[in-house]
């Protein structure tokens, strides 16, 4: 009598703070901020707050080790004319000491522009990845992704978009890099400098319509290499099941023609690599024979001197190196932009509930539901029912009271008020988890009671104390990430020890004993009463099971 | 955790790698001749670009000119030329002998013993055949054709510059002690950084995998801020290993860069002495800086990427230890002679010698019987069933099957005993494909009678049919499907003797009656132990072997234990009794052979 008092009062309390949350939910921006646009997430990797510093830092950085780097054969030809031609020891001491504050200034410039871009790199990265986990575990629902496209998510496309720092900075140099190289040859010859300004651009451009099937090439081998390892893993994943069935070599055989086309696919790219890089070479070749012949036939005729002649040559060979970069601009945007889109999509993707518009009455009694279209339950605190599995709806039901999809009105009810209006908040008076619920690696009594203190009646109620003393370091042994250290039952066992520690004051256990044996199973189901406090519904199809229940539901 | 696989030592590794060449010597030869001749070629391009500027210093005539400008462009493109096909034949080498490795690791790695692989944890097992695999693949194919190229561009550049003048090529070796010294400190130091930087990464990987896998519980338990800030936690360890790396790789940069300045410095400074003195002209000493000037790309390939081919050593030692370590692939399977019996005496196994799983068992199927195996968790049935599937060898005692032990007849003779367990794995691929696992010569009509006979009619509703891709891509099948997929790759097989353990705990009650009928199609001919929790299942066999603590406590015909008031007459009260009154099942008083039970 006195409890439901306590329970009334308890409600009455709810339903005034929950005008308070109300106001709250108005007030505050209830519906998460929409993700940036493709475009803008690339652009927030460089202009971010935090990430300015780091990206200058880097970017002026690369700029200064390249500008350095082409002007190492303006140095030499200098060097070989005052110093070599000229016999002049001072002039050799001199430019020595240009060439050494040169490399000083290059290699400083060098590691700055690493760190600088490591670190934007490594934050945007940070960033997006946590968005995407942040998204995942959002309490109205994830992006609705499988498992494996969301992993590719947080990390292949994470590291693309937040590659752009590194793209932004090696554009930039590469830039500086053509721009010393083309204000070096000016200075020594016009004409020289304008042909190659029209010859270089040119190559360029052939050198990048070859690349082009390379990549796709290149791509398609790397797709490759990513299935064999997966089907690697996949049959070692499944290695019991071939052993049991004295198929281990039949599998064997199954990715030796896997491999065997990975091999065929690796040499066909291994040539086409090489044959584009001997073009790239025979061109570098045929335009430094080029430039020789004419800067050689002007210091024939005394307009260049010896000494320009090997900074002309030298600069030719060094600036083909940026110059290719400097295509690559586009082609790096555009992967970006498709793994910014994916982000996007996924970030963006509607929610699975509605945002909570009322509390949950935590203080509720009873819970009322809809099982399919015309069955109704009902569980009170201090009872134990059973729903049979096989009622259609059944499954549905479970997953609406563990808000993983939303419920219709008037669907479910706690005393009255309806799970439509609570959205995510239903999870804070139902505790409802996934059948095959996943077990998170730590200590057992961490798994088992993330928050408290495990209590041994509620373990013995799980009939996980058994358990418990066959293991080394009793409570303290380590579960592996997805319980993969334990037995089916044992799994099992674990589970329902932690959701008999949870304070909600509703508990669903979905086929709590799939996988414990039947002795097992009847002491277990004489556990289901270890917590007299709550409301318990078990769905299941085990005769066991549903002879402990107070009452038991079913089609 | 504790036993890792083994890692072959370096010289063992060495011998591999010798091994897996061995076959292909002429064509390495031939790589080497190729490679040799291109960097020659290349090097003749700065030695004309000296003799030009030495005509051009001298006076000497425009033809002189054209004629070093044409060597430079033949020697360009020959140099082009003889790279691309040493390159493309290289990689036919080292692609063939790494296909060759890998193919060998996964035909171990599957073959293993079912113990090792628990001991090693199969994260361990995973990590060689997909991480390192690709690691060293990627190694062969990126890293070691631009290091090899390097490294014959640095040995003939400074021939080259020895040819022209000793003293230059001493002037370039000015460079030497300093990038020794800096490639040794940075050796020094960056594995324990690096080790840091993949373990933090490895937890981070870890955390993000267990909140995305785990996403829906996470919810349930209220707990994403945790599993949030959990990652992100891991995240910043991985970002500081990293930076700390970076600083690192930007030191030795610093150094690598101050040699290249020594280098070039001494061969200007050897120039100038030779040219001074002259013993040298104008044009050797343009091409000696032209030469050293054109190093620092083929100097930086060594000395930055050398640590990658490092590590994938380390990867080839991990990949060579399971390829040598383990015996050898055992002979392909023959078919056996009839349906053998099953023999058990005083078989006791244990993983601990203080802690004993199976005691002292003996035991006698008859060819073509159905036995169940009964008891409670814990008592030792699937360490039994895995006794008789041989993967698990008896610590004392002797598991016969036919007139051999049961571990010879699974490495000698696999697919002769089957063993189904709970491990509902399904292969990624299509469903035809799962199947012919078992039975790789079967065609599409087979497979689909063999979906049919043990109830998995779900098949022709998939959208692509028997060639439906199983797997995140596809279709992932639900628990009870993927058992019976399992049921119907052991109809595939065909094997003698089946031992399931517990291989029908999935499927839900209400198909029952269907599986009865499976099950009844899968076994009938063949010897067969059952493991089942659900004794309505073990009354349905011939004989019924109750275990406990690792000893038979009470065997025979169902119906005689039921009437008899021993340990299966208890353990099937506590089982019906529970369940009896709301769909409890009446023994049969005849197994198998009556009808199927009341329901």
């Amino acid at each position: 009598m006195s409890e439901t008092r306590h329970d009334a009062s308890g409600y009455r309390a709810e339903a005034i703070r929950s005008k308070g949350y109300l106001a709250w939910v108005m007030s505050s921006p209830a519906a998460p901020p929409e993700p940036p646009s493709p475009g803008r997430m690339l652009l927030r990797t460089l202009t971010a707050p935090g990430q300015r510093l780091p990206v200058a830092l880097g970017t002026l950085g690369l700029c200064g080790h390249q500008v350095a780097e082409m002007l190492v054969p303006v140095v030499i030809g200098a060097a070989v004319d005052d110093a070599v031609v000229g016999r002049d020891p001072r002039a050799l001491v001199g430019w020595l000491g240009v060439l050494a504050a040169l490399f000083v200034a290059l290699t400083l410039c060098w590691r700055g522009g690493l760190i600088g871009t490591t670190r934007a790199y490594l934050r945007a990265e940070h960033t997006l990845r946590q968005q995407v986990v942040a998204r995942v575990l959002d309490d109205r629902g994830g992006p609705g992704r499988p498992p494996g496209a969301t992993l590719s998510l947080a990390t292949s496309d994470a590291v693309r978009v937040a590659g752009t720092t590194w793209l932004l900075a090696g554009q930039v140099a590469a830039v500086a890099a053509v721009t010393t190289a083309a204000v070096s040859l000016l200075t020594i010859s016009v004409p020289l400098a304008a042909a190659l300004a029209v010859a270089m651009p040119l190559a360029v451009l052939v050198m990048h319509r070859l690349a082009a099937p390379l990549e796709r090439r290149s791509d398609r081998e790397q797709a490759q290499a990513a299935d064999a390892a997966a089907l690697a893993t996949d049959l070692v994943g499944g290695m019991r099941v071939l052993q049991g069935l004295g198929a281990s070599t039949a599998g064997a055989d199954r990715y030796r023609r896997t491999s065997r086309a990975l091999l065929a696919a690796r040499v066909g790219a291994a040539r086409a690599r090489a044959w584009y890089l001997a073009g790239s070479e025979a061109a570098s070749g045929v335009l430094v024979g080029a430039v020789a012949l004419a800067a050689g036939w002007m210091t024939l005729r005394g307009s260049l001197t010896v000494g320009q002649l090997v900074t002309v040559v030298g600069l030719v060979q060094t600036v083909q190196t940026p110059l290719t970069q400097t295509g690559q601009l586009m082609v790096g945007l555009a992967q970006k932009r498709a793994s910014a889109a994916r982000l996007h999509d996924a970030l963006a993707a509607p929610r699975v509930l509605p945002a909570a518009v009322a509390a949950a009455p935590t203080g509720a009694t009873t819970l009322t539901a809809r099982v399919g279209d015309d069955l109704v339950l009902r569980v009170a605190r201090g009872e134990v029912v059973g729903l049979h599995a096989d009622t259609p709806g059944a499954g549905d039901l479970v997953d609406v009271l563990g808000a993983r999809t939303a419920a219709d009105p008037g669907a479910v009810l706690l005393d009255d008020v309806c799970a439509s209006t609570l959205g995510p908040a239903l999870r804070t008076a139902v505790h409802a988890p996934p059948r095959d619920a996943h077990l998170f690696a730590g200590p057992l009594a961490e798994v088992v009671a993330p928050a408290g203190s495990v209590d041994a009646d509620l373990l013995r109620a799980a009939v996980l104390d058994d358990v418990v003393t066959l293991l080394p370091e009793g409570t303290g042994s380590a579960v592996a990430a997805g319980g993969s250290n334990l037995s089916g039952g044992q799994q099992d066992r674990v589970r329902l020890a932690r959701a008999l520690h949870r304070d909600e004051p509703f508990l669903v256990l979905h086929e709590p004993a799939a996988a414990v044996d039947s002795v097992t199973e009847v002491a277990l189901a004489a556990g289901l009463r270890a917590r007299p406090d709550k409301g318990v519904l078990v769905v299941t199809d085990s005769p066991a099971l549903l002879a402990a229940c107070d009452r038991v539901v079913r089609r | 955790m504790s036993a890792l696989l083994p890692v072959a030592d370096g010289r063992t590794t060495w011998a591999a790698a010798r091994r897996l060449l061995r076959p292909h010597r002429g064509r390495l030869a031939l790589v080497a001749g190729l490679l040799l001749l291109a960097a020659a070629a290349g090097l003749a391009v700065p030695a004309l670009l000296g003799v030009l500027v030495q005509t051009a210093t001298t006076g000497g005539s425009l033809a002189v000119v054209g004629a070093c400008v044409a060597g430079i462009v033949a020697a360009a493109l020959a140099a082009a030329a003889l790279g691309a096909l040493g390159q493309t034949q290289m990689a036919r080498v080292t692609e063939s002998a790494l296909a060759a490795l890998r193919e060998d690791v996964v035909d171990r790695v599957l073959h293993l013993p079912a113990g090792q692989v628990e001991a090693a944890g199969e994260g361990d097992v995973v990590a060689r055949v997909s991480g390192d695999v690709e690691t060293v693949g990627e190694a062969a194919t990126g890293v070691l054709p631009a290091v090899t190229a390097a490294l014959f561009s640095v040995v003939v550049a400074l021939a080259g510059l020895g040819a022209l003048d000793w003293r230059f090529a001493v002037g370039a070796l000015a460079a030497l002690p300093l990038q020794l010294w800096s490639l040794h400190r940075f050796r020094r130091r960056t594995p324990p950084v690096y080790a840091e930087a993949r373990r933090a990464e490895g937890d981070r990987a870890q955390a993000v995998l267990q909140a995305v896998h785990g996403a829906p519980t996470v919810l349930a338990l209220r707990d994403a801020d945790a599993h949030l800030d959990a990652v992100a936690a891991t995240s910043r360890t991985a970002i500081a290993a990293e930076m700390r790396g970076a600083t690192l790789v930007g030191r030795f940069a610093n150094g690598a860069n101050l040699a290249e300045a020594l280098g070039l410095g001494g061969v200007l400074v050897a120039g100038y002495l030779l040219v001074a003195s002259d013993t040298a002209g104008v044009g050797a000493a343009t091409a000696a800086a032209l030469v050293f000037h054109r190093l620092f790309g083929p100097m930086g390939v060594l000395l930055f990427q050398a640590d990658d081919l490092a590590l994938a050593g380390a990867g080839l030692a991990r990949l060579v230890g399971v390829a040598e370590g383990s015996p050898a692939r055992p002979a392909p399977p023959g078919r056996g002679t009839g349906v053998p019996a099953i023999t058990l005496r005083d078989a006791a196994f244990a993983y601990r010698p203080d802690l004993p799983v199976l005691d002292g068992v003996t035991l006698d199927v008859a060819p073509g019987e159905r036995v169940a195996l009964v008891g409670t968790s814990g008592a030792g049935k699937s360490t039994l069933a895995r006794l008789v599937a041989g993967t698990l060898q008896p610590t004392a005692g002797r598991v016969d099957v036919g007139d051999v032990p049961a571990h010879a007849v699974h490495r000698t003779r696999p697919g002769r005993v089957v063993l189904v367990d709970q491990d509902v794995h399904t292969f990624t691929g299509p469903l035809a494909a799962d199947l012919r696992l078992a039975a790789p010569d079967a065609d599409d009509a087979t497979l689909a009678a063999a979906l049919d006979a043990v109830g998995a009619t779900w098949w022709a509703d998939l959208p692509g049919g028997l060639a439906e891709p199983l797997g995140p891509e596809g279709t992932t099948l639900r628990a009870d499907q993927a058992q019976q997929l399992a049921l119907a790759r052991v109809l595939l097989a065909d094997p003698p003797v089946v031992l399931l353990d517990e291989a029908t705990a999935d499927l839900p009650r209400s198909q029952q009656a269907a599986l009865d009928t499976a099950l009844d199609a899968l076994l009938a001919g063949r010897t067969a132990v059952v493991v089942a929790h659900r004794l309505d299942q073990a009354v349905r066999c011939d004989r019924v072997v109750v275990l406990e603590s690792g000893r038979v406590v009470e065997q025979g015909a169902p119906a005689d234990l039921l009437a008899a008031d021993g340990p299966f007459r208890t353990l099937w009260s506590a089982w019906r009794g529970a369940g009896g009154g709301d769909e409890g099942v009446t023994p049969p008083t005849s197994p198998r052979r009556s009808a199927a039970p009341l329901r």
